[in-house]
Parts: structure tokens; C-alpha cells; sequence
């Protein structure tokens, strides 16, 4: 295992896919360690607990920077445990050099993820050297609100789970099921899916480019829906990149629920209907 | 293995492969960082399908309605 600094936090939640990928040349004032990164962590919690009304337990949440080798086998583990499917190189074609190269380079570009199976957000070493605090503290913050989310609603990320695991094995294998009806219950597996991705992925990114205007960080990379498409979890839905629009859209929709108060927000994480109705438009209530 | 990476190389290809079955690129597509493109190119050559960025303001404006429904069934 590569080399891996350990700092258990005293705070932090519980889970929600998602890796952040950016892209942009670094500027700006660096940390000088990671140890100087993680002191600006309990405003960071902070800024998130009074958003969504949810207290972060810090004392569930441990805190990692690993080598980027390390946190792409970690990432792939993690997606493993979740879904009880042995995983490699996400919907990619396994055991062709060009794929596993351009995996690694994936990776490479990830600044930090937090696996749901570890409770853990690991930082790319490699990358947190290279980056201003804006760009750190902003990324921290997508990845701890994910924390929040599985820490809030740990049934909600099992059933997501449950959905991907569902999904996944349809789209490989199918059963005896006729082509129309697999593709049919793919469509709505995906959908759901979709639909709570763009809920987790739509209220960490709107929290985040809050949290930016409101402690005025400018930093040099910012989230897009690609990236946000691209993350780990994402790349496991068949046609991911192929709905980009949908994690735009996901942003505004969760922006406009969010205006209307934490009880509405929540609602969304405890009734699937809600979240399918506002996220994917299925009005099967 | 990984020093053998020739993006620009492989970003040439995927990039020919996609035109040549989807059409040309999106803006927003190409301004994403060149390894990054190619993970993005790879996967809808995968799946098969064309990324979608074309409809954005199609889905931006289903926002209100699906909000207004989503309050309504609160109430």
C-alpha cells in the first residue's frame, strides 16, 4: 500500500458517492502540509451544518491523504464493498491499455472523494500540493457535505446502493428476462439511480459554490457538471456523460428546494417519491 | 506502463472516433482538461451515446414546474 498519512478527525458524517475532478492549473497561496489543511476543516462543518440544519459527527469521519495510487484502488474497493460486485475500471472496456491508462489519468485528476464503505475522505496527495487553500477548502467542503448526507441518511445511501447493485447486474447479465423487458426495467434502475445521484451530487455542489461566495474563495478550478458526471459513482450508469444536463439541472432544482427550508430538503432524502418526481420528473407518487 | 501515455495521441483518436459518430464537439466539452476529455470520450464510445449538453436550457426550464408540483404535493 502506498504511503498514506492518517488524521482522525473529530468530527464528521457518514456518506455519499463522489469524487471531485478538476481540471484548471493551480494558483494561489498552497498549504504548506496537510496538517495545516485539515485546522480549516470545523469551519467547513460549520458553514455545512448551518445550511442544512444537520450536525456533522466528527468522530465518525476519518481523514486521509494517500498517493493517487492509492486512492484509485480505494475508490474502486469502496465501490466494491457497496455493491457487492467485484469492480474494476468502471464501465470501461477491462484489460485494454488504452482504458486503464486513461482510468489513471482520471484519477490523477481527482483532488479528493469520500467513500461511503470507509467513512473516510482520502486527498490526493499528489494534487493538495499544487493547489491554492481556495481551491482545497472548496473541495472539502463538496466532500464533507457528502459525508453529512450518508451521516443524516444512512438509508438512503444503502438504498442507493441496492439500486446501483441492481442496475449493474441487469446491465451485465439480464437473466432470462425478454430484451424489451430488461430495457425496460434498466430504464427505470437507471433512473432512480440518476435521480438520486443528482440529489447528492446537485446539493453538494450548490452548498459549495454558496460556501465560495460567502467566505470569498476564488479558486482556480471549479466543479462543472462533467466533472461532476465523471465522478466514480456516476460513471457507474450506463450513459452517464450521456446526461450531463440532468446534474445542471439537478443543481438549479436543488437550489430551489433548499430556498423553501431544511424540512423540504429533507423530505427529498426520506421519500423516494419526492426524490424521483423532483430530480427525474417521474410523478408516479 | 503509465509513461507510455501519450495523450495527445490517444485524445487525436478518441477525438476522430467520436466526430466521425456523433458529429463535431460541444464548447463546453472541449474546454475540459485533455485527460479528462479523453475519459469523457471513451465513455460515450463505450455506452454508445452522445454527450448530451445540447439541451441544457430545455431542462433548466422544467425547474419551476417540477418545483411548483413538488410544493404542492408538501401541502
Amino acid at each position: 500500500m502506498a504511503r498514506q498519512e492518517t488524521i482522525q478527525l473529530k468530527a464528521t458524517p457518514g456518506t455519499a458517492p463522489s469524487e471531485l475532478v478538476l481540471s484548471l492549473p493551480t494558483a494561489g497561496r498552497s498549504y504548506k502540509n496537510s496538517t495545516e489543511a485539515i485546522t480549516d476543516l470545523p469551519k467547513i462543518s460549520s458553514s455545512i451544518e448551518k445550511k442544512t440544519g444537520w450536525a456533522i459527527n466528527h468522530e465518525l469521519l476519518s481523514f486521509r491523504v494517500v498517493s493517487t495510487q492509492e486512492l484509485a484502488s480505494r475508490s474502486m474497493e469502496d465501490i466494491t464493498r457497496r455493491t457487492g460486485i467485484p469492480t474494476t475500471p468502471p464501465h470501461l472496456t477491462l484489460g485494454r491499455p488504452v482504458a486503464r491508462m486513461v482510468l489513471h489519468a482520471y484519477h490523477r485528476n481527482v483532488i479528493a472523494t469520500y467513500l461511503p464503505s470507509e467513512k473516510a475522505i482520502i486527498i490526493n496527495e499528489e494534487r493538495l500540493r499544487g493547489m491554492s487553500q481556495d481551491a482545497v477548502k472548496s473541495t472539502l467542503h463538496h466532500e464533507l457535505t457528502h459525508a453529512a448526507q450518508h451521516q443524516r441518511f444512512p438509508e438512503f445511501m444503502a438504498k442507493l446502493d441496492v439500486l446501483a447493485r441492481e442496475q449493474r447486474l441487469l446491465d451485465k447479465h439480464g437473466g432470462d428476462l425478454p430484451t424489451d423487458e430488461r430495457e425496460r426495467r434498466l430504464s427505470l434502475l437507471t433512473s432512480k439511480v440518476q435521480a438520486r445521484m443528482c440529489l447528492l451530487e446537485g446539493q453538494a455542489t450548490a452548498l459549495q459554490k454558496m460556501y465560495e461566495r460567502e467566505a470569498g474563495l476564488h479558486p482556480e478550478v471549479k466543479m462543472g457538471p462533467i466533472e461532476v458526471a465523471l465522478s466514480l459513482t456516476s460513471m457507474l450508469i450506463p450513459g452517464g456523460t450521456a446526461k450531463v444536463r440532468q446534474y445542471i439541472q439537478g443543481q438549479a432544482l436543488f437550489e430551489k428546494i433548499h430556498a423553501l427550508g431544511s424540512r423540504e430538503v429533507d423530505s427529498l432524502f426520506k421519500d423516494p417519491g419526492y426524490t424521483d418526481l423532483v430530480f427525474s420528473g417521474d410523478r408516479r407518487q | 506502463m503509465i509513461e507510455e501515455w501519450n495523450t495527445a495521441e490517444a485524445l487525436y483518436e478518441l477525438r476522430q472516433r467520436y466526430v466521425e459518430r456523433f458529429g463535431p464537439l460541444h464548447p463546453i466539452v472541449t474546454e475540459l482538461d485533455p485527460e479528462l476529455l479523453c475519459v469523457v470520450l471513451e465513455m460515450a464510445l463505450e455506452d454508445g451515446l452522445e454527450i448530451d449538453v445540447t439541451s441544457i436550457e430545455e431542462a433548466l426550464s422544467e425547474v419551476d414546474d417540477r418545483v411548483a408540483l413538488f410544493k404542492e404535493l408538501r401541502q
